[in-house]
């Protein structure tokens, strides 16, 4: 009887102990603590669907519009390197310091009938806590510009990852199949200063190619005759070309390309035996060719938006090196070049992208590069030269830029403040008038 | 499930019976919700595998014990416990690990059954397998369960 009591008792007291438990939240059994977390993870799972869910449903498909620009035929008659001729096409209301002095000419540029490069690869650089590169676009299309607008770019869409996008990065192939006709006044003498008019062709048979650094031909005679082949050229040197802007804001989903072709067309006579190379160094300096070289990069502009407006500007340059003052009464006569210079807006009349590149980069360095700010209050813009690749590349201003608005108008004469000649790392500056001769 | 029960009966029936705990005996436990069986390698010491099984959940574990007073009508223990899991819940499914240390006793009702009783804090981690998800606390665990001894003794 007594022994049946205490049973009794120890199945009450732990009875009791259990409800008290129970109450002050303790599991029974651990697949009932197992159950227990099963719910948190149920909800934090759930929480993470939802999230992942939504970022599925906002996250933003976007488009690639690509353009391709050149001048008119009209305005490409314009006469190229007034500088050789002696004259220069200086509306009266402007002039440079000290009058340039012709420059070498032994390059010059123009624009060809078309070029046609291979983009392979876009990606965007996201700062959302951590910095991330994402591929958005990747394949192998062919762009066949000839500078009459829009360019072909179906089945090109991407998803943009969530996140703040800091830069557009561009991925082309290394060589480009280009073809047209150049006119312009050459430096036909190795030493001294022999200028004449030539016309070139693109030959296939004589192209460069810059990687092996073979190719061209012993004289450019070869290319005096028409008509124009299609050729290939080189768009850098070593392997697929990589081009990246920085992006201050992303108010659309569609990514713009801008390539200017006006000055990709670049031929090479084959004199110089003075100075270094070619037209890099490594180039060879006794052979004529075509080529293309990081002038693409210089002529290529990518910015979130779709552009209200594109002016084109025929630059003058008085360039000096950096050792030199620009002054009136100084004895040193600065080089002359012509350039080209393309500027995008918006619909509002906002800059939002543009690029700056010069006929001859060889002998003497000019501002070139991609602007990415144009400051109206102040007249200026600011431009870095356009190879994320280049550790050295930097950010440079040229002053007393107004934007023009009636075509062949010039602005007052701006001076760029430094750019930097990649190879030897010599600074330049100088002095540059801004012609507007195209608009669309 | 219903044949695991039927040997057990068997067991639990036709087996001789033994008064008390010592090295070398076995024991097998009916515990909420699971079974257990059990081999003593001294006097204090034991081993036990075991599983618990509810609805979309299984506990697979170990568990070691160790007895204060062997041999009493009620017998003090503590132990360690180790378990892996498996689970399925209305928006997770995975697998994890529990491990628990418990006190608790064994009172003796009958010559070779008692009913034991512990309780003690168990870190649970559980991962969810599709969203990498996971979780990790400490839950408080009470088990109860009856034990049945049989075996050769010392």
């Amino acid at each position: 009887m007594k022994k049946n009591k205490f049973f009794f008792f120890i199945i009450s007291l732990s009875f009791l102990l259990l409800s008290c438990l129970y109450s002050a939240g303790l599991r029974f059994g651990m697949t009932r603590a197992v159950k227990a977390k099963v719910k948190e993870l149920d909800k934090k799972v759930l929480e993470k669907r939802q999230e992942q869910a939504v970022a599925i449903a906002t996250r933003r498909t976007g488009t690639v519009l690509i353009t391709s620009v050149k001048q008119s035929a009209t305005l490409s008659s314009i006469h190229k390197s007034s500088y050789k001729a002696g004259a220069m096409l200086i509306p009266p209301t402007t002039s440079f310091t000290v009058i340039p002095s012709t420059s070498p000419g032994w390059i010059n540029s123009g624009a060809p009938d078309y070029i046609k490069v291979t983009l392979k690869e876009i990606c965007v650089h996201v700062s959302s806590g951590t910095e991330e590169d994402f591929s958005i676009w990747s394949g192998t299309k062919v762009l066949n510009m000839d500078g009459s607008g829009i360019v072909d770019t179906s089945g090109m869409t991407f998803e943009l990852p969530e996140g703040n996008i800091s830069e557009i990065t561009l991925i082309f192939s290394s060589t480009a199949q280009i073809k047209g006709t150049l006119t312009a006044d050459f430096n036909i003498s190795s030493y001294t200063f022999v200028s004449s008019s030539k016309t070139f062709y693109t030959k296939s048979e004589y192209a460069y190619n810059a990687n092996s650094m073979t190719g061209g031909a012993t004289s450019y005679t070869m290319f005096e005759t028409g008509p124009a082949e299609e050729t290939l050229v080189s768009l850098g040197k070593g392997g697929d070309n990589s081009i990246s802007f920085p992006v201050t804001e992303v108010d659309s989903t569609t990514i713009t390309i801008l390539i200017d072709i006006d000055r990709m067309l670049r031929f090479y006579i084959g004199l110089n035996e003075i100075s270094h190379g070619g037209v890099d160094p490594t180039d060879p300096a006794d052979k004529s060719y075509f080529f293309c070289h990081t002038l693409f990069n210089s002529s290529v502009a990518a910015f979130f938006g779709a552009p209200g407006s594109i002016q084109g500007y025929r630059t003058e340059y008085a360039s000096y090196d950096s050792s030199h003052v620009i002054v009136s009464t100084s004895t040193w006569s600065p080089w002359g070049v012509d350039g080209w210079m393309t500027l995008i807006y918006d619909s509002h009349g906002n800059f939002m992208a543009g690029n700056i590149v010069g006929d001859d980069d060889n002998a003497l360095t000019v501002a070139k590069g991609n602007i990415i700010s144009y400051d109206s209050v102040n007249s200026s813009f600011t431009y870095v030269i356009g190879n994320s690749s280049d550790s050295n590349s930097s950010a440079f201003t040229v002053y007393g830029f107004t934007k023009q608005t009636t075509l062949n108008s010039a602005s007052p004469v701006a001076t760029w403040e430094k750019t930097r000649y990649p190879i030897e790392d010599v600074f330049y500056h100088g002095e540059a008038i801004f012609t507007l001769l195209f608009k669309r | 499930m219903k044949k695991g029960i039927f040997v057990f009966l068997i067991l639990f029936i036709s087996l001789p019976l033994y008064a008390e705990f010592s090295k070398g005996k076995i024991g097998v436990d009916v515990n909420y919700p699971g079974l257990g069986v059990r081999y003593f390698f001294t006097d204090k010491i034991s081993a036990e595998l075991k599983g618990q099984f509810e609805k979309d959940i299984g506990v697979y574990g170990l568990r070691g014990y160790y007895y204060f007073k062997p041999g009493e009508k009620l017998s003090l223990l503590s132990g360690l416990e180790c378990d892996y899991v498996s689970f399925e819940g209305d928006e997770s499914e995975g697998s994890g690990f529990a491990v628990e240390l418990f006190v608790g006793g064994e009172y003796f009702f009958a010559k070779n059954i008692s009913l034991q009783m512990d309780m003690g804090p168990a870190f649970i981690a559980l991962n969810d397998k599709d969203t990498d998800e996971s979780v990790g606390g400490v839950e408080y665990v009470v088990n109860i369960g009856i034990n049945y001894y049989f075996g050769k003794g010392r």
